[in-house]
């Protein structure tokens, strides 16, 4: 096959279903953007049946830190799981949960031959269980807003270099502020400093109900706390019945980890112990000179691993990174220069959405942005 | 009040055109760039949203549609900035499960899809732009910014790099037609975890 027949076949946007422009989705982003029904058919609409359109910022899920990941992530999950729903901020979560004592089933898309069962699959079991122990210790979660309050992240999006050339990022690094209520939500505002000066600031905002879903930190609060329980809760809450073990990861690795209580986030380590394809990969140290305990979700497919780095002395996630290595990961003691690792910097309860913890200017100013743009 | 006179209908009229018009072509631009659906629909928002705005601005017929795919390149831009690829990631997952990808010809086309997006950026772009939308080199230049020639320059190095990497591939299979039926298993016996659960 020539190599124009097979990119023609390879194009993204034949594998996946898209709407005609009078599709209710269509229909409704219409709406959103104009103030009024749309009428595609070319004919005018009706003067009785429009408002003037406010200077209406679109609401979009932000799509930046941990949180608000998490947003999308169970916008994601909530919805139907055939192969083209493709409904952004559509959905609802999944309500069906499937009695199961063994949600990791053998459908999984895990690298492990063997049928999953909610024993030890993987290595990083000693590494997790004093993370567990440390999770445990640590005051009651504090990163939790209340009504009025909102939760603040502040990561650095790092270039990365990849394999075979280019970049991860047009523009280079990212400096990102995030706000979150406990609706869902938020506003994020971020600094790109080697984007051109028109292009290199950008915000976001979006509404509690833009997700599909209600947010509800307190709900998590809850889960169980027996790793088994708790998986299994995990399974049937977000991955609708049929685990996953990439979202299991991402879930027990960010926006639970991130607010849920000890206990819960004690369990969340220990339950990861149980994922098939979960490896401790050493200690890396970052740009910022902190070190930590990588633990990676290798998937040993296209989509490629999942690298997330806690701080051994808290628990607390300090950098994630999504890779392409495929199974290949071998991680110097100094994070590589292909690796493009979210660097969480600080997070905190605030009580505006544009408010940031003491001492975050100060942060701001001695974050070396300028050594990481080129 | 609301107020609306024939200016606000010939607007919208002519929104309604565009949008109409180009609503698929913009969310396959999207859905070719990046890989979480939910990102390409606000992408999609965002780009109509601008073209709303800066109606008066967009170039009639056939250039409309390049002025669409303009604003999009740069929304994009923007997303990857913010675009946490986790999400992106889950969004694959579920568009394409693991186990869809177990025929050499969805193998051969991942493998496809993975050299793209080795690509340098910008011949990266430009191969997409003249054989996923279908523009000619003039018209790819008009999106990007830049002269035909440039064009036509990125496209041929971008084909001979996917070129490269799709003979590396039949090398590989020639080499290690066992390796690569069960590459999930050669990986699982070369990690230590291979005795494991």
């Amino acid at each position: 096959m020539q190599l124009e027949d097979l990119l023609s076949a390879a194009d993204p946007a034949r594998q996946v279903q898209i709407d005609e422009a009078d599709s209710p989705r269509a229909a409704a982003l219409y709406r959103r953007i104009v103030g009024t029904p749309p009428n595609l058919g070319g004919g005018g609409v009706p003067a009785s049946a429009r408002t003037v359109p406010g200077r209406r910022t679109l609401a979009v899920i932000g799509t930046a830190v941990v949180v608000a990941a998490g947003l999308t992530l169970v916008t994601l999950i909530g919805g139907s799981r055939g192969p083209h729903n493709t409904a952004a901020g559509g959905g609802t979560p999944g309500t069906s949960p499937r009695s199961s004592t063994s949600p990791r089933s053998s459908t999984s898309p895990s690298p492990s031959t063997s049928p999953a069962q909610p024993v030890r699959l993987n290595q990083a079991g000693p590494v997790l269980d004093a993370l567990a122990t440390v999770a445990a210790g640590r005051p009651p979660a504090t990163l939790v807003p209340g009504p009025g309050e909102y939760l603040y992240v502040l990561d650095v999006e790092l270039k990365g270099f990849p394999p075979g050339g280019g970049t991860s990022m047009p523009c280079g690094s990212v400096i990102r502020q995030e706000w979150l209520a406990s609706d869902g939500s938020g506003r994020q505002v971020g600094y790109s400093p080697g984007c051109g000066s028109s292009e290199n600031r950008f915000t976001q905002s979006w509404g509690a109900k833009d997700n599909g879903i209600t947010f509800d930190y307190l709900a998590w609060q809850g889960l169980p706390t027996q790793p088994a329980a708790m998986e299994a809760a995990i399974v049937n809450r977000f991955e609708g019945g049929q685990a996953n073990n990439a979202i299991t990861f991402l879930l027990a690795t960010g926006v639970l980890n991130f607010t849920a209580p000890p206990a819960v986030r004690s369990a969340l380590f220990r339950m990861l112990a149980t994922v098939p394809g979960v490896r401790y990969l050493g200690k890396v140290t970052d740009p910022l000179g902190r070190t930590g305990d990588t633990i990676a979700l290798i998937q040993h497919h296209h989509l490629g691993d999942i690298v997330v780095i806690f701080d051994p002395k808290t628990s607390q996630v300090l950098d994630e990174a999504p890779t392409p290595h495929g199974g290949r990961l071998h991680l110097p003691r100094q994070m590589p220069p292909w690796l493009a690792p979210f660097m969480y910097i600080e997070t905190g309860i605030v009580g505006s959405d544009s408010a940031t913890p003491p001492g975050t200017k100060k942060l701001l100013s001695e974050i070396p942005y300028r050594h990481w743009i080129s | 009040m609301p107020v609306h006179d024939a200016s606000w209908e010939h607007r919208e009229q002519r929104f309604g055109v565009l949008y109409r018009e180009h609503y698929r072509s913009v969310w396959a631009y999207a859905v070719r760039r990046i890989d979480s659906q939910a990102d390409a629909g606000d992408v999609v928002a965002d780009v109509f949203t601008i073209a709303w705005r800066r109606l008066s601005e967009v170039p009639d017929p056939p250039g409309d549609v390049l002025w669409l795919y303009g604003v999009a390149r740069r929304v994009l831009a923007g997303k990857r900035r913010s675009a946490r690829r986790v999400q992106a990631l889950i969004a694959r997952m579920q568009a394409n499960p693991v186990t869809a990808s177990t025929g050499a010809d969805d193998q051969l086309m991942d493998r496809l899809l993975e050299a793209v997006a080795r690509l340098r950026p910008a011949e990266r772009e430009a191969i997409a732009l003249v054989h996923w939308e279908q523009l000619s080199h003039d018209e790819a230049a008009r999106v990007l910014g830049c002269s035909a020639n440039a064009v036509a320059i990125r496209v041929h190095r971008a084909r001979a790099r996917l070129r490269r990497a799709l003979a590396e591939l039949a090398e590989q299979e020639r080499a290690q037609p066992e390796a690569r039926k069960d590459h999930a298993g050669a990986m699982v016996a070369d990690s230590p975890r291979a005795t494991e659960g």
